[in-house]
């Protein structure tokens, strides 16, 4: 019982004051020794991270080299598509030389430019029915909502001006004054619930399932 | 020679006024002088949400969106999520979760530990639940469509990490029927949620799930703190404002030193 309350709860809260402090200190205190103590924990987060990486990759290959293996679920296809493409990225990337082989990085944004457009394809779809929920005024806020997206939509439309000389300086007025003072309003008020979370954190006031450990 | 870096000292001495009346406002909490604190409809709308797809006999979604643990938007959703579990738990409705690779563990974590708690861990099945669909902002977008369509919950939280990925989640939640709960400080992520949600938790209601979900004392004496924090910020707005009216330089100066 000691020793789950030692590991899951007072060591990760001693490692996380650890490397809380000096990052904090760091950012508002001109001390060069903090700044040194950052960087080594930056460099230990980047090793951390890199072993992370490392774990990940034997991980997978060992969970769908089960699920190849036993083949109980349709998921086993797409565990030999996985496999055969993470490695040959891998092989390929090595034998060019990594990042620095155009051929390899030009092999990466291709194939990654061309699904990002056939996903983001897919998706138009979806765009289409959301702005058709959107434009629907089922009560008076989103009839509100309704006026105040159509005045800047107008506005920086071409033949806005036409209707209206005034409407893309009204429609920015609307944009850079109140729609401003709005998100700034929310912005700020998330910034200090943001702060007195860490807080909460620090102090070991917070209780979510996080904290708990 | 200053200690503090430049542009510093006004971002610390908001910090410790913040830190402080934390203190002070737990300290007084303890003593039993808390003060009560709006209930967030959002919040309630969870335990709402999960008793529906209990009924329906579907499950319920959670994803903080694509963020890791160092973002305190996703440690928001992790405690929701906590929440979720629980009830989902308790009422014996399937939970499904969609994380980014940086909070995957802890996400997994969180679901096997409620279901442990509520007696039931046979209910959860790893790799199975917590689920990590693409480190790609669209990808998992179209993983999430898929899964609603396979699928179809009849409750969907989105509280964390929100862009424009957000109105094709949201429409996709709500073209399978179900109750949609979102929240983010996103500024790009808000008005999408607006769109497609049934519940909303704009900015920092969401930072305040423990205290409204708990009513613990200590928790809510920490969100008065947040309002002091407030009331500076905004009075230091209002006094700047004042003092570029009449000419003055003054608040500018001082936020900079």
């Amino acid at each position: 019982m000691v020793s789950k309350v030692l590991y899951r709860t007072i060591l990760p809260y001693v490692i996380f004051m650890i490397c809380f402090v000096p990052v904090l200190s760091n950012y508002y205190f001109d001390v060069p020794i903090l700044r040194s103590v950052e960087t080594e924990l930056r460099n230990w987060s980047t090793l951390i991270g890199l072993t992370a990486m490392f774990l990940g990759l034997a991980n997978i290959t060992i969970y769908y080299y089960r699920e190849i293996k036993r083949r109980k679920h349709l998921e086993w296809q797409f565990g030999v598509y996985s496999i055969a493409l993470t490695y040959a990225w891998i092989i390929y990337g090595l034998s060019q030389g990594g990042l620095t082989s155009p051929a390899y990085n030009e092999i990466y944004v291709f194939v990654k430019g061309h699904s990002e457009a056939a996903q983001i394809g897919l998706l138009t779809f979806f765009f289409v029915t959301a702005a058709f929920r959107t434009f629907r005024a089922k009560n008076m806020q989103a009839l509100v909502l309704l006026i105040f997206a159509f005045i800047p939509f107008i506005g920086v439309a071409p033949w806005g001006e036409q209707i209206w000389s005034g409407w893309p300086a009204f429609s920015e007025w609307i944009l850079g004054g109140i729609t401003m003072a709005g998100s700034r309003a929310i912005l700020i008020a998330a910034s200090v619930g943001l702060v007195a979370m860490v807080v909460r954190i620090v102090l070991r006031y917070e209780k979510g399932g996080l904290i708990r450990g | 020679m200053s200690v503090f870096l430049k542009g510093r000292i006004v971002d610390f001495l908001i910090l410790a006024v913040l830190s402080i009346s934390t203190w002070l406002a737990t300290y007084f909490a303890r003593k039993g002088k808390a003060r009560e604190i709006r209930p967030i409809p959002a919040l309630d709308a969870i335990y709402e949400g999960v008793g529906r797809a209990a009924e329906m006999g579907r499950p319920a979604f959670m994803t903080p969106g694509a963020g890791d643990v160092g973002s305190a938007r996703v440690i928001a959703g992790l405690a929701i999520l906590d929440v979720m579990a629980t009830q989902c738990a308790k009422l014996d409705v399937p939970l499904l979760t969609v994380f980014g690779q940086g909070a995957l563990g802890a996400a997994e974590m969180i679901v096997a530990e409620a279901y442990r708690r509520e007696g039931k861990p046979e209910l959860y099945s790893p790799g199975k639940q917590v689920l990590f669909l693409s480190g790609d902002q669209y990808a998992r977008t179209a993983g999430e469509a898929g899964l609603f369509q396979r699928e179809k919950p009849a409750l969907n939280v989105f509280v964390g990490d929100f862009y424009s990925e957000m109105l094709y989640i949201g429409e996709a939640g709500a073209r399978v029927g179900a109750m949609q709960i979102g929240g983010t400080t996103q500024q790009l992520g808000i008005p999408l949620m607006a769109i497609t949600m049934d519940y909303v938790m704009i900015g920092e209601e969401m930072f305040a799930v423990a205290a409204s979900i708990t009513r613990d004392p200590i928790q809510v004496g920490s969100i008065m703190a947040q309002d002091i924090g407030k009331i500076v910020l905004f009075s230091i707005s209002i006094i700047g404002v004042i003092a570029m009216l009449v000419g003055s330089k003054i608040m500018i100066d001082l936020l900079s030193m």
